[in-house]
């Protein structure tokens, strides 16, 4: 069947057509359509062999069903140890079958494919470090779901999200002049507090450009706020970009590499423009993982880097800690059970595990810190990651994936739990309110501003 | 003086003593009331999913949802609807407090009426997102005078003639005697400024005489007379009072005597606590046990 | 035989009011706003009052300000009856308040406790 209204080949590449996709609630008619969608195989084949290089050949070929990467999957361990759950197994059964079969695969191949990649995979390759050759699925899935993408077997809500980066070069429709607006507006009620407390917008030569997620616009601007406020206490030289302001990525979780490209470029072209010293990230995990990390390969950039050196905000607030540029006062260091919870995307998968742990040094009366087990580089995934936390149909199978951070949670004994991830944050909110174990979750920008001493020349007047 | 009014509501029997005053308000002052309600809260950071507040459910917010709810709130209010000059209504989705600060900044009204807290606080929706409460938070920030009617004896008045101003003497309480003049004249109201002399032994150290306290209580009524006998020259009616004792429980008994149908104070801009909502300062103090609407003024 | 104002702007309640407190020997008043009641007040000096709360034109608590502002009325005891929810401390030195529908019995009761 020919290519539907809701569920086709086509991106979003218009406001009508995202206002038409998102009328259809839930997805209903969109994956109704997608049941007679067709799998143009000579399409899929020839990208295959446009894109599949050498790394993934390789590890497709040499994996010795050695059966490592079983235990290191917490999918596979959350699933009573389900054999289809072995990661190896998950991508054998996907890309490896898709290759091995030329790309001649049928429509009910492609929603199995479309379930693995999205419901069996969070991509955040913890299998990869257990593998003795190396083998990363995760890096493998995040390469599928561009290949599902292209064919229209994606989940509705990220064929939306995908949408808005092509739209509004954000992951939500959010535009420029809200970004600025509200940004201002934050600045403008906290101003009381913190007397000079003020946001520069497109300074050139600034220290820091500073990037954001867009969800902190529209429903929490609170953390625009608290980025100003600390910045402002640690006598920063500190910008944000009118355009280029959103660092997240919803498409690099749809597998639409088209629109990852055009969203990066939208940053890297804020930091030529502005010329900053560095860029520095806002709390989030695969926002830093497609904005500084994957994001110089889409936008074609051979070093790997982005124009300017570009840093995790954990990055920049352990720097201005130790530096002494933000001072904790001791007295209002957190007493309680805290733990810390590792997000795949920049403590796996860009070893930043001691600076935040360094970070924990300085907020939290000695004794107090606890550690998940495991965690650092060897924690598991919060159970909504790689977008899994937004996608409807998966639901049920995202709310049992969140049972492995609960009991982690609960066996840590902590009463709080840092989480400087937007996605983390979320999926810990979730797992609270399905189990309901009692425990709270916080980023680092609130218990910093709770907690840092004004500078006497930044204080108030009586 | 108040062409435009933004009452935050829940729209469920729990608002009904704030709406009898806003709806109340907008006939007297012949404004346009803009009834205003913020439906639910988003859940999964990119989806369409919202937990809506009043049914505690998952839903998927689409232009249907939306204006069934609409549609909902007009038939809650279908009896004042009908003779109220002119409204409308506006649903939202987002943390209440923050929505309507985006509300007022973007429409700029005269003035926000809220009713107290809606609801069990165990159940609520917002509970764990949000520090402070809805009341704390749209207080601190809100860019015109905020009309809270916390409890449902406080909203049997009807009207305003008779406003009690309570002050500290701070600049703060200048700008609400600013606002409290400016009301009185367009009214003609009566006007009793009302100065609490705090005797707490925890603010004093000690127990001070009565000699003592009267001596101070008459500094303070000179004070009073010092700093506002300038405005105060050009109402007709008004009188100067202090009392002693606990200042939140004394301007509530005062203004409980005098009968008065409103009582007006400035806002201390303060921190909400992060960890307890609980409300802490004098006005919220103030908010929580007056037996009329209180109105708060933070610049 | 002491006498009892009613007011209020429903006729029915006015009417089941006047028949109740007759029939238990009461002499009765009625009044359907604000300014017929204060007249009444001034004129007759009733020996309790009972009060709606939602008037047109002006309110129960307003009548309530009015009436302790003169001397021989300051102190006549007042009853609130009124369909409103949350009205129970709306007027705070009401003697009691009693939501629609009442109980008829329960309001005698105070009634006769109050006027003994």
């Amino acid at each position: 069947m020919p290519e539907g209204k809701y569920c086709n080949k086509k991106p979003i590449e218009t406001e009508e057509e995202l206002k038409e996709l998102l009328s259809d609630t839930g997805g209903k008619k969109y994956y109704e359509e997608m049941k007679e969608l067709d799998v143009d195989s000579e399409l899929l084949w020839k990208t295959i062999g446009n894109t599949l290089k050498s790394r993934t050949k390789t590890w497709l070929e040499i994996c010795a069903h050695c059966g490592m990467c079983a235990d290191s999957c917490f999918l596979y361990l959350i699933n009573d140890r389900d054999p289809k759950q072995v990661p190896a197994y998950k991508i054998q059964s996907t890309l490896g079958e898709i290759v091995k079969r030329k790309g001649k695969v049928d429509n009910e191949f492609m929603h199995m494919v479309m379930e693995t990649a999205w419901a069996k995979c969070t991509c955040c390759n913890r299998c990869g470090m257990y593998c003795p050759h190396g083998i990363d699925m995760g890096v493998m899935f995040g390469y599928l779901r561009g290949l599902c993408y292209q064919q229209g077997f994606v989940p509705w809500e990220l064929k939306i999200g995908a949408g808005m980066h092509r739209i509004y070069r954000a992951q939500m429709d959010v535009t420029n002049e809200e970004f600025v607006e509200t940004f201002k507006w934050m600045v403008e009620e906290y101003e009381e507090d913190y007397p000079g407390l003020e946001v520069s917008v497109d300074k050139e030569d600034a220290d820091i450009l500073y990037t954001v997620n867009a969800r902190e616009v529209k429903h929490y601007p609170e953390d625009l706020a608290e980025a100003a406020i600390l910045f402002h206490l640690a006598g920063e030289n500190w910008t944000i970009p009118s355009t280029g302001w959103e660092q997240t990525s919803l498409s690099m979780f749809a597998g639409d590499w088209a629109a990852c490209k055009m969203q990066v470029e939208s940053v890297y072209s804020a930091m030529e423009r502005l010329k900053p010293k560095r860029m520095v990230g806002t709390e989030c995990g695969h926002a830093h993982r497609a904005t500084v990390i994957e994001g110089p390969y889409w936008a074609g950039r051979s070093n790997g880097k982005p124009p300017v050196e570009s840093i995790h905000y954990v990055e920049w607030l352990a720097e201005a800690l130790r530096e002494g540029k933000l001072k904790v006062d001791p007295a209002k260091r957190i007493k309680k059970k805290v733990t810390l919870q590792d997000s795949c995307n920049y403590i796996r998968n860009n070893g930043l595990k001691e600076i935040t742990r360094e970070i924990m040094s300085y907020i939290i009366e000695p004794g107090y810190f606890v550690e998940m087990t495991p965690n650092k580089e060897h924690n598991f995934c919060c159970g909504g990651g790689g977008g899994f936390n937004g996608i409807g149909i998966f639901r049920p199978q995202r709310n049992k994936a969140l049972i492995t951070k609960r009991d982690q949670l609960i066996n840590s004994g902590a009463e709080l739990v840092i989480s400087p991830c937007h996605n983390c944050w979320d999926a810990i909110r979730d797992l609270e309110d399905e189990y309901k174990i009692g425990i709270k979750w916080s980023f680092l920008k609130p218990l910093l501003v709770s907690m840092v001493e004004i500078p006497e020349h930044l204080k108030p007047e009586e | 003086m108040f062409k435009n009014i933004l009452f935050a509501t829940s729209a469920t029997e729990a608002s009904d003593h704030a709406a009898r005053v806003a709806f109340n308000m907008a006939q007297i002052y012949d404004a346009n009331i803009c009834i205003f309600h913020v439906l639910g809260v988003p859940t999964r950071g990119f989806s369409q999913i919202v937990m809506d507040v009043k049914t505690k459910e998952k839903v998927e917010i689409d232009d249907e949802y939306i204006a069934w709810v609409e549609e909902e709130i007009k038939v809650h209010y279908s009896k004042q609807l009908k003779t109220a000059k002119s409204y409308n209504i506006k649903v939202r989705i987002g943390f209440p407090h923050r929505e309507i600060l985006r509300e007022a900044r973007i429409s700029a009204p005269d003035i926000i009426v809220l009713g107290g807290s809606t609801g069990n606080d165990e159940d609520s929706v917002y509970k764990k997102s949000t520090v402070g409460s809805t009341l704390q938070r749209v207080a601190k920030a809100a860019p015109c005078p905020l009309l809270v009617i916390n409890r449902p004896a406080a909203s049997f008045w009807g009207g305003i003639s008779k406003v009690v101003f309570g002050t500290d003497f701070s600049k703060a309480s200048d700008a609400a005697f600013k606002f409290a003049v400016k009301l009185t004249k367009n009214r003609g109201c009566e006007l009793n400024i009302f100065h609490a002399l705090d005797i707490s032994s925890m603010h004093m150290g000690r127990l001070l005489t009565q000699d003592e306290i009267e001596s101070q209580i008459r500094e303070s009524l000179r004070r009073i007379r010092g700093r506002y006998i300038d405005e105060i020259k050009e109402i007709k009616d008004y009188s100067f009072d202090v009392w002693e004792g606990l200042p939140y429980i004394e301007i509530v008994k005062y203004a409980r005597e005098k009968h008065a149908d409103l009582i007006v104070m400035a806002h201390h801009t303060q921190k909400t606590s992060n960890e307890d909502a609980r409300l802490g300062s004098n006005i919220e103090q103030v908010i929580v046990r007056a037996g009329c609407p209180v109105i708060s003024i933070n610049k | 035989m002491k006498k009892i104002l009613m007011v209020d702007d429903d006729p029915n309640i006015i009417e089941y009011l006047t028949t109740l407190f007759e029939d238990n020997g009461f002499i009765t008043f009625a009044a359907h706003n604000v300014k017929e009641a204060m007249e009444i007040a001034r004129k007759e000096i009733p020996d309790l009052i009972t009060l709606d709360l939602e008037m047109p034109e002006e309110w129960g608590p307003r009548f309530y300000r009015k009436l302790s502002l003169e001397k021989n009325l300051k102190n006549i005891p007042v009853i609130v009856i009124s369909g409103l929810s949350g009205c129970g401390q709306a007027i705070g030195k009401a003697i009691a308040c009693l939501q629609k529908p009442f109980d008829k019995d329960e309001l005698l009761k105070i009634v006769q406790e109050t006027l003994r």
